[in-house]
């Protein structure tokens, strides 16, 4: 009975397999029957009409592509901007997990431009080591100088190019380790003060945050803005890495009514800052404005920019001694033509501006040459998110590192490349609802505090190598740099520091007379 | 035998042109147009000695057969698939829960309000609900279409009355077979329900997919025409004489399986095929209303006027309820329905041809078979009166605050 009962079941299954068997089979024909007819009557790709159904791979496979080469084809240093081993190692700094390697370097070690440095024969021993050293910015000039020993930065993004859990988790991170944030181009929320963490308030183009209603710079509103005493200096910025000579761009899809409110401007609407200052149009009047601010403001003022053409750093430099050191930008912020962000014509974000790797000595050594190094700080960044680059930019002579995408890599980047779109996958550049439930700020914010912290140890362990006790001790002579023949030679032969002009040796101590020294005082030349 | 049978058909296609003919001299609505012309040949044709062959046993096959295919494979084929995307979970959500509620609340207040539980059971007023659950869009979109309204409300409105007819006529056909009691012995109603509707769903988009193989092999712009027309008839035919599945959900897939694998002939073979669907449309709308005077006779306002009052109350309560839970559920969602398209959609919801033709295949055997088709008749002629007509003074009246409400998408 029982046998019975199995046979006919399982003939039942049988008969019900065949059944979808030949159901599937026959779908399967028809399918491609259709797919056959449907590439030869299409006129649109010739490679589907000469080649049917078959033909139809390709498309597929290129459209696939793209995300299996990222996971299987792609090898550690292939990818731009940022390839594996970069991005590995943020992401374990910023995990704080153990980012040793193990059986030797994946890196070349003998392209041209590549960097090594010199270790001594005796290296600082841990107990000699220094943390690193405070740097004041204004002192002397502005009536609340800026003191920080931070080395790496979060540079400027824009609430709104960023999302709401992304800046949050930024300002509390940065709080966490001690280092600024700049706020970018779209003006101070909420979210930027909430952590607590110093900031650097940019003005862009489009002056968002401190503009009138015709787009002026609002003096009241700077005021306002500097009563905050987390805003600790003012940066004007001339161009961006991603898009020198453009300003920015915050599509439509990003401005929400929140962003729309603290930008002025309506919402669902392009943001599109104008390509430059209208009010700036000369060394004088940039060296005024700079003033300006910092007489308004009481806090440190510099400008951003990228360095492209560059006699004019002679003339602002020449312009600075003969009006005073109070006209001097308290820092310069060199960004490199690769850094970038943003949304950005591909023209631009391809071909325009010098990367820092040239600019940074050019514009270092002017200001040794014009014996403005003290006065001026300089601040740099485009790509510089390993302790390596980072190590370099401060043995070139910067004062300061800042970097937007290493922290998005802390944030949980994944290189999507789709920060203008609203599509974000990892919510830190999108306002959708629905994809920004997985951007935890609390969860965030200790990432975002354990990349500075891990990324400044590992500068400092490159610098106690080198024989010097912190990083801000490195120089041009601690570093090789490898030629076109592939051999390292030395960095301070290629980049050999200037000497002073004799006519500038000696600065007159300036004594501070802002009644003096108004803003309508007009050059004599 | 053959000519009596054309001269039948001539003789409908005849009042269906004056119908049109009326429509366009008198600017009234076609449908209403139709309907009047259908009612005067009813006064006419015994007068004249006439048999237009219309019996009330054939007039459920005639409808099921030849009218419903064509209705339903026309308005799928016309939709617009990236819209239909677009608001597809809205719709699908009006089409499945807002169904049930209409025909649930329908059918509950309907009961109550006749009052007569042997005269006229539940069964009776359950298949009530279900035939005015089906909602006809082609007034209120040709009215949307003249104003210059979003295209996605159109594409809302004619996307959620396709679904919810599919949807309405399979709970009809549920329904109706507890009626007759072909139901009894069958145990499963779950799995009865899934065979019919699934099975459709699957035999459909075969044949979607066949018809698009031969209309590609064909490779003429005559024989696609030829070729979605008997894929609408035969698919319809088979389905439920063969298949014994649903037929609509075997049409509307069929429809929206060919229409997808076509679309990059839109150009070349397809070019035409809007016009064939235009005119049978056209052609098949307008013998529906036809029909529907045929057999409108004044004894049946006589006796069963209370009767027809309680169904359009109860009619509109179950739509708006159904409209308002419906549109509360899409708030959380991505596309959420804004207050004044619900109203809209309420108001805008008329019954038209479905409804008809569900009450027309009503067999006469039933006890309670006059006062079905007088409710439904009343809520048609009521919806086609006043509604319809209103709906546009309603739109232009809520146009000045509306339609920035419901954003338009972000993804543009």
């Amino acid at each position: 009975m029982d046998t019975d009962l199995l046979k006919t079941f399982s003939i039942h299954v049988l008969e019900i397999s065949v059944l979808l068997f030949v159901f599937a089979l026959g779908l399967g024909v028809l399918v491609i029957a259709y797919l056959y007819l449907a590439d030869v009557t299409q006129t649109k790709q010739a490679i589907r009409k000469n080649y049917p159904v078959v033909g139809r791979f390709r498309y597929f496979f290129e459209h696939m592509g793209e995300f299996f080469r990222q996971y299987f084809f792609a090898q550690d240093r292939d990818e731009l901007p940022f390839n594996r081993a970069q991005r590995s190692w943020a992401y374990r700094a910023a995990k704080n997990v153990d980012s040793t390697v193990a059986f030797g370097s994946t890196r070349s070690l003998n392209q041209p431009g590549d960097i090594l440095y010199l270790n001594g024969l005796f290296p600082t021993l841990s107990e000699d080591a220094l943390p690193a050293e405070p740097v004041t910015i204004g002192a002397g000039y502005a009536a609340e100088p800026y003191t920080t020993a931070s080395l790496v930065n979060i540079s400027g993004m824009s609430y709104g190019a960023l999302s709401t859990p992304a800046v949050r988790a930024l300002s509390a991170g940065a709080a966490q380790a001690g280092i600024w944030m700049n706020t970018g181009e779209g003006g101070l929320a909420l979210y930027h003060l909430e952590g607590g963490c110093d900031i650097v308030f940019q003005i862009g183009t489009a002056k968002y945050g401190v503009r009138t209603p015709d787009g002026k710079l609002s003096d009241e509103k700077l005021e306002e803005i500097a009563a905050h005493t987390q805003v600790r200096m003012f940066e004007l910025k001339m161009s961006q890495g991603a898009k020198p000579g453009k300003g920015g761009i915050l599509p439509g899809v990003k401005v929400t009514e929140e962003i729309a409110k603290i930008r002025g401007i309506p919402a669902g609407s392009d943001s599109i800052s104008p390509n430059g200052h209208t009010d700036i149009r000369s060394i004088d009047e940039l060296l005024d404005k700079i003033f300006h601010i910092r007489t308004v403001t009481g806090k440190p003022t510099g400008f951003k920019s990228v360095i492209g053409d560059s006699p004019w750093l002679d003339d602002m430099c020449e312009t600075i001694h003969r009006r005073g050191l109070e006209y001097a930008p308290d820092f310069i912020s060199i960004d490199s033509a690769d850094g970038g962000s943003g949304a950005a014509p591909q023209s631009l974000i391809d071909y325009m501006g010098l990367p820092i790797k040239c600019s940074l000595p050019l514009v270092v050594d002017k200001l040794i040459e014009y014996n403005l190094k003290d006065r001026i700080k300089v601040i740099t960044s485009g790509k510089l998110i390993n302790p390596a680059d980072v190590a370099w930019a401060l043995s070139m002579g910067a004062d300061f590192v800042t970097s937007a995408r290493g922290f998005m890599f802390a944030l949980g980047c994944i290189q999507a490349l789709q920060c203008n779109k609203n599509t974000c996958p990892t919510d830190i550049t999108t306002h959708d609802i629905v994809l920004q439930r997985g951007l935890d700020p609390t969860e965030k914010s200790e990432r975002v505090a354990n990349f500075a912290k891990n990324l400044a140890y590992e500068v400092g362990v490159i610098a106690h190598s080198c024989g010097v006790e912190e990083p801000r001790q490195l120089s041009r002579k601690h570093a090789h740099i490898i030629n076109a023949q592939g051999i390292p030679e030395p960095l301070e032969q290629v980049f050999p520091l200037p000497d002073i002009r004799p006519e500038y040796a000696k600065i007159p101590v300036v004594e501070v007379d802002i009644a003096h020294s108004t803003v309508t005082q007009e050059p004599s030349s | 035998m053959i000519p009596e049978l054309v001269g039948q058909i001539l003789l409908l296609s005849g009042a269906a042109i004056v119908g049109m003919v009326v429509h366009r001299l008198l600017r009234l609505d076609l449908t209403l147009a139709c309907l009047g012309v259908g009612v005067l040949l009813g006064w006419a044709v015994p007068a004249l000695g006439i048999d237009t062959g219309i019996r009330a046993h054939s007039l459920k096959d005639l409808v099921f057969f030849i009218i419903l295919p064509v209705l339903i494979f026309e308005a799928t084929w016309h939709l617009n698939p990236t819209l239909l995307k677009r608001w597809l979970s809205p719709i699908l959500i009006f089409a499945t829960l807002g169904v049930l509620i209409s025909c649930f609340i329908t059918a509950g207040l309907v009961y109550l309000g006749v009052g007569h539980a042997t005269g006229f059971p539940w069964i009776a007023a359950l298949l009530t609900g279900a035939i005015l659950a089906a909602t006809d869009p082609i007034a209120v979109v040709s009215q949307l279409k003249s104003m210059n309204t979003p295209a996605d409300l159109a594409t809302l409105f004619e996307g959620e009355s396709l679904f919810n007819d599919g949807a309405a006529v399979v709970l009809f056909v549920i329904i109706f077979s507890f009626a007759t009691g072909a139901m009894a012995e069958s145990s499963n109603h779950l799995m009865y329900f899934a065979t019919v509707f699934l099975g459709g769903l699957i035999f459909g988009a075969l044949l979607g997919l066949l018809a698009a193989i031969i209309i590609l092999l064909l490779g003429k712009v005559p024989a696609t025409s030829v070729v979605l027309v008997f894929t609408a008839f035969g698919g319809f035919y088979l389905a439920e004489e063969a298949l014994h599945v649903s037929g609509i959900m075997t049409i509307v897939a069929s429809a929206l399986v060919s229409r997808l694998a076509l679309r990059e002939q839109e150009t070349t073979f397809l070019s035409g095929i809007a016009d064939t669907w235009n005119w049978l449309g056209l052609l098949f709308n307008s013998l529906l209303f036809v029909l529907m005077g045929l057999v409108i006779t004044w004894s049946m306002f006589q006796e069963q006027w209370p009767a027809m009052i309680i169904a359009i109350g109860a009619a509109l309560a179950g739509r708006a309820l159904a409209v308002g839970i419906c549109g509360l559920l899409t708030k959380p969602m991505s596309r959420p329905i804004s207050g004044v398209w619900q109203v809209l959609l309420f108001w805008g919801g008329l019954r038209g041809a479905i409804a008809i033709a569900l009450v027309l295949s009503l067999p006469v055997s039933l006890p309670y078979w006059w006062t079905l088709q007088a409710m439904v008749f009343g809520v048609v002629i009521f919806s086609l009166l006043v509604q319809g007509p209103t709906f546009k003074a309603l739109t232009r009246h809520l146009e000045r605050t509306p339609f920035k409400n419901n954003p338009p998408p972000a993804s543009e």
